[in-house]
């Protein structure tokens, strides 16, 4: 029989021997089990689009302009900014500072380029939320949409603040993981947003 | 942010006091006592909203009540029953008992989990309060269909004030979800394999991973709703493009898992205390963890039955698919069957619970598959007899199942044991009671009693089994009065307990009642799913060898 | 393991099998008692058969109901029988324990194909009855409209360019497609002796298939909670022989043409000569009206209709009584009052004390909440 252990002990032997070993760190774990719900919301808001859409003759409704050519750009910039990130990772675990830094302000640069066009966007629009249904998930869509990219460049920006030489072990680069896998998924649910609105239409 | 550290832990936290140390804890003991207390708050207010009810409907053609303030008590009541009480006491109880059960020292995210019981709270609150805006508290129901929700017809701040407040709650069951699997998938103890954990903690597994799933749907459409209402949204307006039936899909896409929401994390509890007190181990342990699973998935594609009356749902998928979730249920209740099988078996006042549970959950599952009949669903649908299907599942499963869970629970939670005497009688006044009021609401329901009516026309029948009914709730009522009676005379007596009282199975049971607040000083050896009764067993052994 | 013994070796337990033999006969009499107890006794003024599609739905609901009872039975019984029969006795040592058996694969893999096959053969009769009532038996069909509105139901027959209000006929023998829509808010078209039952939904048209076979009065009923008044939201159907309800058509049709004609400019009591004042009539409103109506949105929630917008409002494009919404009907409604199906009423400008002058002065300020 072996010998129980205090919990204390045994809390520590956790931290030891599994921190980022045969079981996920916490944290990586939770924003894994967060992004997936967070899926789900955006599978909510695509099946409302879908559904209204099919039920529609016309659709969008006559009249709404959709500009594919800045929204393709916007895009663009999204997923540079996704490949980013990932030197992000790259330089975090090489453990160079300096070299981590500058590829998170790149990061944000396009984040907050990204959410420019899409500002842009929405003030040369000809139809409003309260226009019709399509308008509504428009707004509510790449809104909500927008407001993940602000919590990411928040996010980003708090990182950026705090790359020292602590951030590349333990429980901060656990951290940052988790906000860089984040910023990927903002990416790839904003494909799919931008195949709906202006592809799929 | 990132769990508990090592640095943290020393810290005695059961030796701080004072309503201060409540407000900032972080320890997943007090936030569950917190979660469940709170939830057994909105537990009596919903009751009482209830005995309101059954006042004005106990006869034909009263008026005790305004029409008005009737839709708002119902609404208040369906909305405060699932979601302030059912489902928070089950993560209260999770909070409480599932690190104990796996040997981790606290949650995943202590401050996460206490923020979770805030913004909860707050959202409880925020629908409560609703009450006192002008127009009073949202009156369109628990699930709020448009257009009646929407703002032409509820033009009222009340509704804001709900959707705001459910909104709030969704948001914290989804972070208490990931709090809970992070938890069991990262800090179970040495030895305590994933084919180990307790059946309790598989279930809240499932329950969490059905929240993460089902939550956000609820939290989209009642954006949609609020867009709606005050953005001049067109989500739900046929006129505009939109539809009042997409409402209907994303809510009962949440709606229907969250009803194995409300169930399963009882099913955890009964099968829990059935093994304990028939001293067996659960019959079939991977085949309920299966089952739980198999309910979670085929409940994710069932939402539609909610809406075959509406004509707009003609897939005999979801009809096929509501029937074959009574084969996952059935093959649990043949496992709590098979445990009490050749068991030692002490009916104790929460086994009694259990038992009610499996009689009036039994009850409720086999009315469920008759709805899950369409052509039935034309005659059942919103009558009293689906009033009566829900009531025995969740009244007569999940709140027999959370009595039982109270009984079981107190003394490792309190170190005070109930009084059994008196817990025997509130299960009669309560398995009575219950069941006088909802049996009778089967035959209304045929008979052609719509469901919501504020009053009804004296027909042959209706009346009487209305007043049993009524009589039933009552009792039902003296039932609830005899528990809290109960629990304030044991705590005041305080008589001696051990550790641990049942005998039970699970690591709680290893650690002193109420745990330290580092939960445990030593942990035996996990060789089972029951290390504490491994651990007497080997006991008993030497004992008998010398 | 010490512990685990070989279950088959040693029986299933005191008295299982007589209690078995038991459970079984209990369910198979109590199953036959379901089978040929008429269950419309449950339901006042009805026999069985109402409707072809009705008598299906019986079918399927008794069948179920015999099989729900013995499984309820057998589960029950087990349950208690277990409860009782293996209870700890007060000569067993305390750390006595139960037969230590952790599972049986055969015996799961049974119980669980076996409920599987029950359930898929229940589903199967289910989706049959389902399509017969969606999609009818093909025979040719007479069609008949309902559209739910707050708070009462209005019937629409082919030939008939106005709505009937609270009173549905239907020819005996007949199939009948009924039409359901909504123009406000959900409400649902249930006629329990028929168990059949539609929810009205606004942008949505559904359709119920059925052949009536009795003639009778039966009661309608909302069964969707659709506001205040949704308990009283009942309505009156008569099933009556092709004769008799198409004479009752013609009447309707004749009514229809001398409602078309200009007598809808009967001016109550003269008071649409008056020209109204929309300010008194705004002090009017709060004295005689306020307590049921809401007028403006700062006002508080009533049990009466909103009359916010009641002149413009799209979804209550008809007044309670069913009149379309002008001046001259707001006035006529104000001066005559109204008397529903339920309890709801609205008192007459007698009973009020409203003058000629008050109602030209409420229907003014009702006219300018546009």
């Amino acid at each position: 029989m072996p010998n129980p252990k205090s919990a204390i002990a045994m809390a520590r032997t956790f931290r030891q021997l599994e921190p980022l070993g045969t079981r996920a760190h916490p944290l990586v774990f939770g924003v894994v089990l967060f992004l997936t719900s967070e899926l789900m919301l955006f599978a909510a808001m695509f099946a409302a689009y879908y559904n209204l859409r099919s039920n529609s003759s016309v659709w969008p409704p006559a009249g709404v302009r959709l500009d594919l050519t800045e929204s393709t750009v916007g895009t663009f910039f999204l997923a540079l900014s996704s490949v980013a990130v990932l030197f992000v990772g790259r330089s975090l675990n090489r453990r160079h500072a300096q070299q981590t830094r500058l590829w998170l302000a790149t990061t944000i640069a396009l984040g907050v380029a990204f959410l420019g066009i899409a500002f842009h966007g929405w003030s040369k629009a000809n139809f409003r939320i309260d226009s019709n249904a399509f308008g509504s998930l428009f707004y509510m869509m790449t809104g909500v949409h927008a407001a993940h990219v602000f919590v990411g460049l928040i996010l980003l920006a708090a990182l950026l603040l705090g790359v020292r030489e602590q951030a590349f072990v333990g429980d901060r680069r656990a951290g940052a993981e988790g906000i860089m896998y984040y910023w990927h998924f903002v990416f790839v649910v904003w494909v799919g947003i931008w195949a709906t609105l202006y592809l799929v239409r | 942010m990132s769990g508990v550290s090592t640095r943290d832990l020393p810290v005695p936290a059961l030796a701080r006091t004072g309503l201060l140390s409540w407000i900032a804890t972080t320890d997943h003991k007090r936030i569950g006592i917190m979660y469940m207390v709170t939830a057994f708050a909105f537990f009596f207010v919903a009751g009482i909203m209830a005995m309101l009810i059954r006042a004005q409907l106990a006869q034909p053609n009263q008026s005790i009540v305004t029409s008005h303030t009737y839709s708002q008590l119902f609404t208040l009541h369906g909305t405060a029953m699932i979601f302030f009480f059912v489902v928070p006491f089950a993560f209260g109880l999770a909070n409480f008992l599932v690190p104990l059960q796996i040997g981790a020292p606290d949650m995943a995210f202590p401050r996460l989990n206490a923020f979770t019981y805030w913004i909860f709270l707050l959202g409880a609150l925020t629908v409560m309060s609703g009450a006192a805006t002008n127009g009073g508290a949202a009156a369109s129901g628990w699930f709020a269909y448009v257009p009646l929700s929407g703002i032409k017809i509820s033009s009222g701040l009340g509704q804001d004030f709900w959707i705001l407040g459910i909104l709030m709650a969704s948001i914290s069951s989804i972070l208490t979800s990931i709090n809970l699997i992070t938890t069991v998938f990262i800090y179970r103890a040495p030895g305590m394999t994933m084919w180990r954990i307790p059946i309790f903690t598989w279930e809240m597994v499932a329950t969490a991973l059905l929240v993460l799933m089902a939550f956000p749907a609820l939290t989209a459409d009642l954006g949609m709703l609020l867009i709606d209402r005050r953005f001049g949204g067109h989500f739900f307006d046929p006129a505009a493009g939109g539809s009042a039936v997409l409402y209907q899909h994303l809510f009962w896409f949440f709606g229907h898992p969250e009803v194995y929401i409300m169930i399963l994390p009882y099913f955890g509890v009964v099968t829990e205390i059935v093994s304990t007190f028939s001293r067996k181990p659960v019959f079939g342990y991977v085949g309920m963890v299966l089952a739980a699973f198999a309910i979670a998935g085929l409940s994710m594609g069932v939402w539609a039955h909610h809406m075959f009356t509406t004509g707009a749902v003609s897939d005999p998928f979801f009809s096929a698919v509501s029937f074959l979730i009574a084969v996952p249920t059935g093959i649990k209740f043949f496992n709590w069957i098979g445990t009490m099988w050749r068991g030692s078996i002490s009916l104790t006042t929460p086994m009694l619970f259990a038992v009610g549970f499996l009689l009036n959950f039994l009850n409720g599952g086999i009315t469920g598959v008759m709805v899950a009949s369409p052509p039935i669903d034309f005659h059942a649908e919103d009558s009293y007899f689906l009033v009566s299907h829900f009531h025995y599942v969740i009244g007569g499963g999940s709140l027999f199942a959370i009595f039982a869970a109270l009984f079981f629970w107190f003394p490792k939670i309190f170190g005070v044991k109930l009084n059994e005497y008196w817990g025997k009688v509130c299960f009669a006044f309560e398995f009575i009671g219950f069941n006088l009021t909802f049996f009778p609401m089967y035959f209304l329901g045929v008979m052609g009693m719509p469901r919501r009516v504020y009053t009804y026309p004296n027909l042959p029948g209706w009346g009487s089994l209305n007043a049993l009914a009524t009589l039933g709730a009552a009792i039902m009522a003296v039932g609830v009065i005899i528990f809290v009676v109960n629990v304030i005379v044991s705590a005041i007596r305080r008589a001696p307990v051990p550790d641990d009282p049942w005998g039970g199975f699970t690591l709680e049971w290893a650690t002193t009642s109420p745990p330290p607040a580092h939960n445990f000083d030593r942990l035996p050896p996990i060789r089972s799913e029951r290390p504490v009764f491994d651990l007497r067993q080997s006991d008993l052994g030497s004992q008998r060898k010398r | 393991m010490a512990l685990q013994t070989e279950p088959h070796k040693m029986g299933m337990g005191p008295g299982f099998w007589p209690v078995t033999i038991g459970l079984t006969l209990l369910g198979i009499v109590s199953g036959i008692l379901i089978g040929i107890l008429p269950l419309d006794y449950l339901l006042p003024s009805s026999s069985l058969n109402v409707t072809d599609r009705g008598a299906d739905i019986d079918f399927l609901f008794r069948f179920m109901s015999i099989i729900g009872n013995a499984i309820f039975v057998y589960v029950t019984g087990f349950v208690i029988y277990f409860a009782i029969a293996f209870r700890r006795r007060k000569h067993e040592p305390i750390e006595s324990i139960g037969v230590q058996i952790h599972d049986l694969p055969a015996l799961e893999f049974w119980w669980s194909i076996i409920p599987t096959v029950i359930l898929c053969v229940l589903a199967i009769m289910s989706i049959r009855v389902w399509y017969l009532v969606q999609y009818g038996t093909g025979a040719p069909a007479f069609a008949v409209e309902v559209i739910g509105h707050q708070y009462n139901f209005e019937f629409r027959y082919p030939g008939l360019d106005r709505g009937i209000y609270n009173e549905m006929h239907l020819p005996l023998g007949r199939p009948v497609r009924v039409l359901v829509t909504s123009v406000d808010v959900l409400h649902s078209f249930w006629v329990p002796e028929f168990r059949l039952k539609a929810d009205t939904v606004p942008g949505l048209v559904q359709n119920l298939n059925f052949t009536p076979q009795v003639a009778g009065t039966y009661l309608i009923e909302c069964t969707e909670f659709c506001g205040v008044n949704h308990s009283f939201m009942q309505a009156k159907l008569i099933v009556e022989p092709q004769a008799k309800f198409n004479a009752w058509l013609d009447a309707q049709k004749k009514t229809a043409a001398v409602a078309a004609a200009p007598a809808a400019s009967v001016a109550p009591s003269g008071s649409l000569a008056l020209a109204g004042d929309a300010a008194a009539g705004k002090t009017s409103f709060k004295q005689k009206c306020s307590s049921c109506h809401k007028a403006e949105a700062s006002d508080p929630e009533q049990d009466g209709p909103d009359l916010e917008h009641v002149f413009t409002n799209k979804a209550h494009p008809t007044l309670v009584n069913g009149q379309s919404v002008s001046p001259a009907h707001v006035a006529a409604l104000i001066e005559s009052g109204y008397k529903g199906s339920g309890p709801e009423a609205m008192p007459s400008a007698q009973q009020t004390g409203a003058s000629a002058k008050d109602i030209a002065n409420l229907t003014a300020y009702l006219a300018s909440l546009k």
